[in-house]
């Protein structure tokens, strides 16, 4: 019955939810001992989105992305996802922390569009996991383990969180 | 159960990211060749990515299923009204990309957030009366038995196209992605013709949703008999309340 209910609540994430966006996405794990310190992740959208954002962005056309359109995709485009949590549950023992980005770049690789940016962590390995999912944008994270630059120990697992799928980077002891 | 929802769910987003990757490909190969074998190749994969992209959550298969439920279908009927949402869906979306790229060019992706927002709206509003409507003609027929089949079959053509046209008139951003990937590459008839074919991948995943609810309901036939008429309110209300929860859904994004 409880089963029902929240099935009955969540129907219209259920309803809409399935990606038209796919992000690559890219984390490079900046570690002293067991301590994680930060983590650079880069986020390269599909071929489609990609060409989308160029015509929105690439306002004065130049094939790159300067120092005033970064700052406009920043504030319109990026800073919005702040609500979603940037796509990005981190869990230190247990507990979620409000991903904070900083040293946000945004640039073409070839016909893709590329977003970088680092998330403060410092927590030892063993009390961290990260969560990446979207329930409400059409938005399709894809994390495999070939794309992660690490020399902590680090796994990629398929969580089934009830009414989203994510996929969990995480260090040490599986959790 | 849900852990299989789950694997599901995420097999088929497995399939719609190299779909995905796998048609930009293809429509990027267009731009250096105009052979018949490269259209045909792109079309047949828009087709593919339709019937997949459908697969998941969205797109009207519940409230096909759930109308489907009350009874007294045929298979054809099953089989239209997916194709009749399908249809809606890539009119809709083509007609809006181009013109929201022709207008709006460089705030496209606000003016289509926007925009859809609204067609949400009134998508959920239609869903609502479809719902009210169906209650009160399973109340009215309870009380007085239309006696011409005609009036019926014209009653039932009816809420057929309403259905069709409460989910279809949101339209499919999948289907306007691709839409507007080709106009940009100035490809503008390739991606027209693309819209079609993963319009009609999709309506043949909605319409296998109608067809087997048609096909559960006809197996449940004696027992439902004499229960129709509840079938029917029982339809009614769940369509409503699909409505309302989805209702609910558009206030919290136009709040956000």
């Amino acid at each position: 019955m409880k089963l029902k209910i929240k099935l009955l609540l969540f129907f219209p994430i259920f309803l809409y939810a399935h990606p038209h966006t796919f992000i690559d996405l890219y984390p490079i794990v900046v570690s002293e001992g067991e301590i994680i310190k930060s983590i650079k992740f880069k986020w390269e959208m599909d071929d489609m989105s990609s060409q989308l954002l160029r015509m929105e962005c690439d306002q004065n056309m130049d094939g790159k992305i300067d120092d005033s359109e970064n700052k406009f995709i920043e504030k319109n485009l990026f800073k919005p996802l702040g609500v979603y949590d940037f796509y990005t549950d981190i869990m230190v023992k247990n507990r979620s922390i409000k991903t904070k980005p900083r040293d946000f770049k945004a640039f073409f690789l070839k016909d893709k569009v590329v977003y970088s940016f680092t998330v403060d962590i410092n927590a030892n390995k063993n009390d961290l996991y990260i969560d990446f999912y979207d329930t409400d944008n059409f938005v399709a994270i894809v994390l495999k383990k070939e794309f992660v630059i690490s020399f902590v120990d680090f796994y990629i697992k398929g969580v089934d969180n009830d009414f989203y799928f994510a996929h969990r980077l995480g260090f040490g002891k599986e959790k | 159960m849900s852990e299989l929802y789950n694997n599901f769910i995420s097999q088929i987003t497995l399939w719609q990211y190299s779909l995905n990757k796998t048609i930009s490909t293809a429509i990027r190969g267009s731009e250096d060749s105009n052979s018949l074998v490269v259209y045909a190749t792109v079309l047949f994969i828009a087709f593919l990515y339709g019937l997949i992209h459908a697969a998941g959550p969205g797109h009207g298969k519940a409230l096909v299923a759930l109308y489907f439920t009350k009874g007294k279908n045929s298979y054809k009927d099953a089989f239209s009204i997916g194709y009749l949402i399908a249809v809606i869906h890539a009119i809709s979306a083509v007609v809006i990309t181009f013109v929201l790229y022709f207008i709006f060019q460089t705030m496209f992706r606000q003016n289509f957030n926007q925009f859809s927002n609204y067609a949400m709206l009134a998508s959920a509003l239609f869903i609502i009366v479809i719902g009210i409507y169906l209650i009160v003609k399973a109340i009215l027929d309870k009380n007085q038995k239309i006696a011409d089949e005609k009036q019926q079959y014209q009653q039932t053509n009816k809420s057929k196209y309403s259905i069709a046209l409460s989910v279809g008139v949101v339209p499919c951003p999948g289907v306007m992605t691709i839409v507007l990937f080709c106009i940009l590459l100035k490809k503008f008839m390739l991606g027209v013709l693309a819209a079609i074919t993963m319009s009609i991948g999709m309506g043949l995943t909605i319409s296998v949703v109608g067809i087997l609810t048609v096909l559960f309901s006809k197996k449940t036939e004696k027992f439902v008999n004499k229960k129709r008429y509840i079938l029917e309110i029982l339809s009614g209300i769940l369509i409503v309340i699909l409505g309302v929860f989805l209702l609910s859904s558009i206030y919290t994004s136009f709040v956000n």
